[in-house]
């Protein structure tokens, strides 16, 4: 029986009669929305066929696109000590944000270095949270967007079949995020996105609109459970699906998944190249016959349809891939070496091992005593997969819909499995849990909760199962905490423009001139590191203690120096550093209006630097905030 | 020459065309002929005050001393390698020219494995050019840590060598090593593995600081400048 809820919906007449006009012309409404043009045409007027062209479009689309282009300004990335792990040595990231904004975040530092992007987002199955973009930052658009932001202004809506904007609405969030991941990915990187039927045709156009229709890889159907569905109306859905896009498959290696046991069997034999079977010569029943004589050991000779051709028998021949085995009724068999491919053999679209729905639930089960901590994860299994195809073990991997973070935990247990040294980032909007569900009873306020809570455990788990394993110690199950935040520093010098401070307080009040409230400076280094070009987040930062209390370098070449006062003694002890810094940073009002100051301070900079370098030039960068 | 006790003077000239075999092509003879005015050997430390080293690897039963005046000073690589190779045993050689300032060449050597008579030569340092006349750090420091009385390593010939070569990388590479100034007070010394090591680091370090200038993006240049830091922070860790 079933059990509906009262309708929540009012007599709306203009949403009736668009209902009616879709009955009887189901072209000429779209997402909702009534396609006039369309209309006309069902009607037999034809406007003008110039305008035609073959493409996906949705209302807001073009908004999107200048969405994914548009500047991600006085942002930034706030590190939480509090919530890392081993943050001192791990090269893993988790990250709390709007996931469009984390990956403009990102572009900076991580442009090109991406190897791999698994995403599982929404399915858009009528009940799910699709993240509003903030648009006010486009002008021209505001007016149209205003009102569609949540009345108490959250930006993740539950996104209705009901909607006018059903799809638009998902396609709106999905475009310009899979338009900047892309700039993420390295030129043989690979994104991998979990989708099912509600919205795979759509994202795949995109897809081909984003990534370029020659660099789709394939579109894997995964068997995502077996049994059940005795609720479904028509047709039991047991799958859904893996879109594979590449950045540019010129660069893209060749794709094996790992032989299973069953397979390996067959390959018995073994010599100085790897194993192989003894398999039949003969292939009668072939498309295209290559015919030829055979002369046996004895002189008989042997006319057959052959798997090779007779140049390449006789070279195998000399080499001993080929044998003459005699049978019972005297007649000869040949055979040749069938060796294995020890990358694997190559990756089929439909999978019905790559593990389901149970597996992922275990999955957390095994981790938190309960499967309804998390609904619907991936399974550890399906993502390791995944990793696998790239054959490439020191690899970035991204996940910016990382939900309970399956995607860390695959790849840690990964590494443990092979040695391998992959690295994995996180992002995940912290999404409040329902104050109902089993996660809030847990304690877990949120899904950023959950999925740092779960690569804690994971990572514990990995080590004490592998804890036999020679070098297990150095497994990388650590990660640092960034949560997206406003600007630190003020770039400009608004504070004074703004009238909040009087340029004659300044000297008073430098911390409120340069940065904003409630700044630190590890916060303020971060931000720095994250606008250089390819400083990526896990970089070092070492205080510079005998330099003095807020001075600091990371990556071992940039010295950022938030001294209020620039001495002499300052200058000389960065010249000292070993070795030399690539960079220096000052802040510009540690020298007050002072210019003569300034010019003297950097040239004793340049003549310390000298000096340590025996005379010589050196070449190096001072900046300023 | 580098307080050498006058009981080891020798004092014999040479006739610089005994350096000149048939490896050199004739551009290169006559490059060494026109650079090279004079060669004497000053000094000879042999016999067993400092034990002699004889095994497979090594025969050091004398360590020499040459002073060879060049035209230009700015031949001294060119000169050194071509006599370091000719010369079998252990040898210092000092390069010095008319505009008065000299430089140091030392050369570790063993014997080829294949053929015991012949010699492979794996590291040469060469010292910055140091003034003879006028007060000069880095002569300082030569006389200071590498004079005869100086070295404290003096197991064998080999060990008595390879501190004088190592206080002289050292010396020459105080740009990239600054503590380097306390290594030369070090006991790293006594242990001929470990000074080995630290030359093998100084010499990393300069590599990585020539890549650092081949380098275009501020990302390699900090991967690097990360090694150069690791390199460093050993040598660190040596200092005794």
């Amino acid at each position: 029986m079933e059990l509906k809820k009262i309708s929540q919906e009012i007599y709306n007449p203009v949403n009736e009669n668009v209902k009616k006009l879709a009955k009887l012309f189901p072209a000429a409404v779209k997402d909702g929305q009534v396609d006039f043009d369309a209309l006309k045409q069902e009607l037999g007027q034809f406007e003008e066929v110039g305008k035609e062209k073959y493409e996906l479009t949705w209302p807001g689309k073009t908004l999107a696109k200048q969405l994914a282009n548009l500047d991600i300004a006085g942002r930034t990335l706030k590190y939480v000590p509090e919530d890392s792990k081993n943050p001192e040595t791990t090269e893993n990231l988790y990250i709390e944000g709007d996931n469009l904004e984390v990956l403009k975040l990102l572009r900076n530092s991580y442009y090109g270095r991406i190897k791999m992007i698994y995403i599982d987002p929404p399915y858009n199955t009528g009940n799910d949270f699709v993240y509003k973009d903030d648009y006010s930052k486009l002008k021209e658009i505001s007016d149209i967007e205003e009102g569609e932001v949540s009345e108490d202004g959250e930006r993740l809506i539950k996104n209705q079949r009901s909607s006018a904007r059903f799809h638009s609405n998902w396609l709106n969030m999905m475009y310009p995020r899979l338009k900047v991941a892309k700039d993420l990915l390295t030129d043989d990187g690979v994104i991998f996105i979990s989708i099912d039927d509600n919205e795979v045709d759509n994202l795949r156009m995109i897809c081909d609109e984003i990534f370029g229709e020659d660099n789709l890889v394939g579109l894997f159907i995964r068997q995502s459970k077996i049994g059940g569905g005795s609720d479904s109306k028509y047709i039991v859905k047991e799958h859904d699906y893996i879109l594979v896009y590449c950045k540019d498959i010129i660069y893209l290696d060749e794709m094996f998944i790992e032989h299973d046991e069953e397979y390996l069997k067959r390959y018995k034999e073994k010599d100085k190249f790897g194993r192989y079977f003894w398999d039949t010569f003969a292939r009668p029943g072939l498309k295209n016959p290559i015919n030829y004589d055979i002369v046996a050991p004895d002189g008989t000779i042997i006319n057959g349809d052959w798997i090779r051709s007779k140049e390449r028998f006789e070279e195998d021949l000399k080499s001993g891939e080929i044998r003459f085995v005699k049978k019972d009724d005297g007649s000869w068999s040949i055979q040749f070496k069938q060796r294995l491919n020890e990358r694997g053999k190559k990756a089929r679209s439909l999978t019905t091992n790559f593990g389901g729905t149970i597996e992922g639930k275990q999955d957390i089960n095994e981790l938190f005593n309960s499967d309804k901590i998390f609904s619907y994860p991936k399974s550890v299994k399906l993502i390791s997969n995944l990793i696998k195809l790239l054959n490439d073990s020191k690899m970035i991997i991204l996940d910016f819909f990382s939900g309970s973070a399956t995607t860390a935990h695959a790849v840690m247990q990964l590494n443990a499995e092979d040695g391998g040294n992959r690295k994995f980032i996180m992002v995940q909007l912290p999404e409040p849990c329902d104050e109902k569900s089993e996660a809030y009873k847990a304690g877990f306020k949120n899904i950023c909760e959950i999925g740092k809570e779960r690569i804690r455990r994971a990572g514990e788990k990995i080590k004490e199962e592998f804890k036999d394993k020679e070098g297990i110690e150095n497994l990388d199950v650590g990660f640092k905490v960034f949560r997206v935040g406003d600007t630190n520093i003020r770039w400009t010098s608004e504070a004074i423009k703004s009238g909040q401070i009087r340029i004659e307080e300044s000297s008073a009040t430098k911390d409120a001139l340069d940065f904003n409230p409630g700044f630190t400076d590890i916060d303020v280094v971060y931000e720095i590191m994250l606008r250089h070009r390819d400083f990526p987040l896990t970089s070092k930062i070492e205080k510079l203690s005998h330099i003095g209390e807020r001075t600091y370098i990371f990556a071992d070449s940039v010295v950022v120096c938030l001294e209020e006062k620039v001495t002499n003694e300052v200058v000389d002890k960065i010249a000292e550093i070993e070795p030399k810094p690539l960079k220096v940073i000052f802040r510009d009002s540690a020298f007050d209006d002072d210019i003569s100051l300034k010019i003297n301070t950097m040239n004793r900079l340049d003549v310390q630097l000298k000096k340590h370098n025996q005379g010589k030039e050196i070449s190096y960068r001072v900046e300023f905030i | 020459m580098l307080g050498v006790p006058e009981k080891y003077k020798v004092d014999k000239k040479f006739d610089a065309k005994i350096f000149l075999n048939s490896d050199l092509t004739p551009k290169e003879k006559k490059k060494f002929r026109d650079a090279v005015q004079e060669v004497v050997l000053e000094y000879q430390i042999a016999g067993e005050e400092i034990p002699s080293i004889i095994n497979d690897e090594y025969n050091c039963q004398v360590i020499l001393y040459f002073d060879v005046k060049l035209k230009m000073l700015k031949d001294s690589s060119f000169v050194g390698e071509i006599m370091q190779k000719v010369i079998k045993p252990l040898a210092v050689i000092r390069f010095w020219s008319e505009n008065g300032e000299c430089i140091y060449c030392l050369a570790y050597k063993r014997l080829n494995l294949q053929d015991k008579e012949q010699i492979v030569i794996e590291d040469t340092v060469y010292s910055l050019p140091i003034s003879m006349y006028l007060p000069d750090e880095k002569g300082r420091l030569i006389d200071e840590y590498i004079g005869y009385e100086k070295i404290i390593n003096r197991a064998n010939k080999l060990t008595f060598y390879y501190e004088m070569f190592t206080k002289m990388m050292i010396i020459a590479n105080l740009n990239i090593w600054t503590k380097g100034l306390e290594a030369l007070n070090s006991k790293v010394y006594y242990n001929i593995d470990e000074s080995m090591y630290v030359v093998k680091l100084l010499k990393k370090i300069k590599q990585l600081k020539f890549n650092l200038k081949l380098v275009a993006t501020m990302s390699e240049k900090a991967r690097i400048n990360g090694e150069i830091k690791s390199c460093i922070d050993t040598l660190n860790g040596f200092i005794k």
